[in-house]
């Protein structure tokens, strides 16, 4: 009776970790700080569930916001060239694409476009203030590979984003203001 | 010599204790899991506001109020409201199984707005240079309002 009451005891502590494991592996949060210096000194700290985020985004019905994708009908904006683009970025080797300094004495700016390591990286820097965006290369395949052509796959992308850990997406520093947006398990962002 | 088996009778206070007892778990199970709704308004100068409303009131409510009444806030609320319905009744239905977190904080020069889950509730903090808000929303008790207030199939 006492090695039966053990092995159950055992039995549950493992099911309870296994449990704990698999919800601390799947459940990725998306955090977004905005943090304004200066005279207005304002701070904003958002902290969602990415599978939430998901299932909203899924559920919105909007003009241009169906089924999880967004839908771009401007003729000017021509998103086919667009996935064409991003397809080729996909395929391609590390390297460098795009590579822009401009020092002169009205301006100072600098934009770098490279994939490194399977993300792709922007880089922009212009007159003090500076743009960083990764996004993993996954995360680009699935936003282009949506059923239509005028359409980038949103709700697929932040599938694929929960799958690949923890990742700093964008952040933009500029003097004392900084955004910042990334994914990772922890709920109050790190 | 053989000797009798006790017989325990009960006694009748005892089962009218049990049974009292039964009761009051009974009715108190679906009070305690609806939670309660709390809005408590702290202003420098007025008077303080305290509500405390039984979620499972609200529930009631929701099942009682006749259908017009809904169809009526439905119309109110016009058709571009409607169309974010759907995605309002999912945030409410991931929030009933998301952890405790800080989901929104918002922080300025004179004002604090806090947006939390703990345990079944959404607890909504409003700190403004002399007014002070303190809102508890049973998640479960905003779901059933948001899912009547829905589109009907």
């Amino acid at each position: 009776m006492r090695e039966r009451i053990t092995l159950i005891t055992i039995l549950f502590f493992f099911c309870l970790s296994l449990g704990m494991a698999a919800h601390g592996k799947t459940s990725q949060w998306l955090h977004v700080r905005v943090v304004e210096g200066g005279r207005s000194d304002e701070n904003v700290s958002v902290n969602l569930p990415l599978s939430m985020v998901s299932a909203i985004l899924e559920n919105v019905e909007c003009d241009e916001f169906r089924d999880g994708a967004i839908r771009i009908d401007d003729s000017e904006f021509d998103l086919q060239m667009v996935n064409a683009i991003l397809t080729a970025i996909v395929d391609a080797e590390d390297g460098e694409f795009v590579m822009i300094e401009n020092h002169s004495r009205y301006s100072d700016e600098e934009v770098r476009v490279c994939k490194e390591k399977d993300e792709l990286l922007v880089k922009v820097d212009e007159d003090g203030e500076k743009v960083n965006i990764r996004v993993p290369i996954s995360v680009m395949k699935a936003l282009v590979e949506g059923d239509n052509d005028n359409e980038l796959d949103i709700v697929s992308a932040l599938e694929e984003l929960a799958k690949e850990g923890d990742t700093t997406l964008v952040v933009v520093e500029d003097g004392d203001n900084m955004i910042r947006v990334w994914v990772d398990s922890s709920m109050q962002g790190i | 010599m053989t000797s009798n088996p006790r017989r325990i009778t009960p006694r009748p206070w005892a089962v009218g204790l049990l049974v009292g007892l039964a009761l009051i778990a009974m009715l108190s199970w679906p009070i305690a899991s609806a939670g309660m709704l709390r809005v408590n308004v702290d202003e420098a100068d007025g008077p303080n506001l305290n509500i405390f409303i039984p979620g499972i009131l609200v529930n009631l409510a929701v099942h009682l109020v006749p259908d017009r009444v809904f169809d009526d806030i439905r119309r109110e609320m016009g058709e571009e409201t409607a169309k974010w319905w759907p995605a309002i009744e999912e945030a409410c239905r991931h929030l009933e199984n998301c952890p405790d977190a800080h989901l929104v904080d918002v922080e300025t020069a004179n004002e604090t707005v806090l947006v939390l889950k703990r345990g079944r509730n959404l607890l909504i903090n409003v700190d403004s240079g002399n007014e002070r808000v303190r809102v508890a929303l049973p998640v479960k008790v905003m779901g059933s309002v948001i899912r009547k207030l829905g589109p009907q199939d």
